[in-house]
């Protein structure tokens, strides 16, 4: 166990995790940054990064991670690889244990643990996997051209993926799910007046099928939509069962439910980026992530003069 | 030789990571090569069309898809070519 108590710990490399660490560090906390996976998050996977205000010619994501790494790593930030397993709140004291066995302190602590991509886990959707069964619309749309497809999802990358799937496919599919599109997302407006896309809403697919290809999916209310891919675009937050230790209150998909500040329900905790479900953009887990740790740094203080 | 080809996107964020498996089998095996298919040409979208992949990235051996889709490990890889 670490005999060590740091003022923040933050669970998460992403832009947000980044941010609140320069931030904290910068005002000579004691700041731990613990990533079970490569430092940087899903922005690593982003190819161009063209709207983060201070590169007009665009940045690559893993480009842009780097320098986020280096700023926070400037001011006296630490980052470990640890995967997180549990969290306890003690009140003046937050406990976090480790899959490898260790064990952190702190006063405050900030989660800003991402979305990661989700499986569908229907019948067919591993079988025809590359055969029909696509996780990225950008990546694979071209094979698509001029054939009819179904974006599966209600996130912001599956808005996303049926505007881009729509220019170049004859026909898209938009099934977001029973649990519908997770914001009222500006473009989903005009999509919706876009003869080639047809909005298939209250409902779950059940199956994908085919013989050699994707040839339709089956839907609970038991249509059958004839089609030659299935775009599955699914992002879930994956720290709900760690953070239920704590008492962290999450709503009902997952997100962790944070005010303003970014504090959640327990004193001391604070989250930040795209677990709190408020954008799902780089620019706005960043001021999430600032925003943070400003609060937690109050905190910390008046921890201090109790 | 066998003709092996590896198809990709540029903006596909899976595909540096295939790239580096191939890498890493071709460090391993002095040799090897490999060709890169960009399907956001016209002619890698037309070749991939004509073998019918339908996901990046993708392995190809000899005219014939053996992975794909991400995820694929070094082991998926060396099985694929060997």
């Amino acid at each position: 166990m670490s005999e060590e108590t740091y003022d923040v710990i933050i669970v998460g490399s992403g832009p947000a995790g980044l941010t609140a660490a320069l931030y904290a560090s910068r005002h000579n906390n004691k700041t731990l940054v613990l990533e079970g996976n490569k430092v940087g998050g899903r922005a690593l996977e982003a190819h161009w990064v063209e709207n983060y205000p201070g590169f007009p010619d665009g940045i690559s994501g893993p480009d842009l991670m780097k320098l986020m790494e280096e700023q926070a790593t400037k001011f006296g930030a630490e980052i470990k690889q640890e995967t997180v397993i549990g969290i306890s709140d003690l009140g003046d004291l937050k406990m976090l244990s480790t899959r490898s066995g260790g064990f952190y302190q702190a006063k405050s602590l900030i989660i800003a643990t991402g979305v990661s991509r989700k499986s569908l886990s229907v019948k067919g959707e591993g079988e025809f996997k590359g055969r029909g069964v696509s996780y990225c619309g950008v990546c694979d749309g071209p094979f698509f051209r001029d054939k009819t497809v179904a974006v599966v999802g209600g996130g912001h990358e599956a808005v996303h993926d049926i505007e881009v799937l729509s220019e170049t496919s004859n026909k898209v599919y938009a099934i977001p799910g029973k649990k519908g599109f997770s914001e009222e997302y500006p473009e989903i407006e005009y999509l919706r007046k876009d003869p080639k896309i047809e909005f298939v809403e209250g409902v779950n697919i059940t199956e994908i099928g085919g013989e050699d290809f994707v040839e339709y999916v089956k839907l609970d209310d038991g249509q059958e939509i004839k089609l030659d891919g299935v775009f599955i675009i699914l992002e879930h937050v994956s720290t709900s069962g760690i953070l239920t230790d704590a008492g962290v209150s999450t709503d009902a998909g997952g997100c962790i439910l944070s005010d303003k500040d970014q504090k959640t329900n327990v004193n001391g905790i604070f989250a930040a980026g795209d677990c709190c479900c408020k954008g799902l953009q780089i620019v706005t887990a960043t001021g999430m992530g600032a925003s943070a740790a400003l609060n937690a740094m109050k905190y910390v203080k008046q921890l201090a003069r109790k | 030789m066998k003709r092996i080809e590896l198809f990709y996107s540029p903006v596909c964020p899976f595909c540096p990571h295939a790239r580096e498996l191939l890498e890493k089998y071709k460090a391993d095996n002095p040799g090897f090569e490999y060709t890169e298919v960009d399907t956001y040409t016209e002619e890698g979208i037309k070749r991939g069309m004509s073998l019918e992949v339908m996901a990046v990235p993708c392995l190809v051996v000899e005219d014939e898809i053996k992975l794909s889709g991400w995820p694929f490990t070094v082991d998926d890889v060396t099985k694929a070519i060997e």
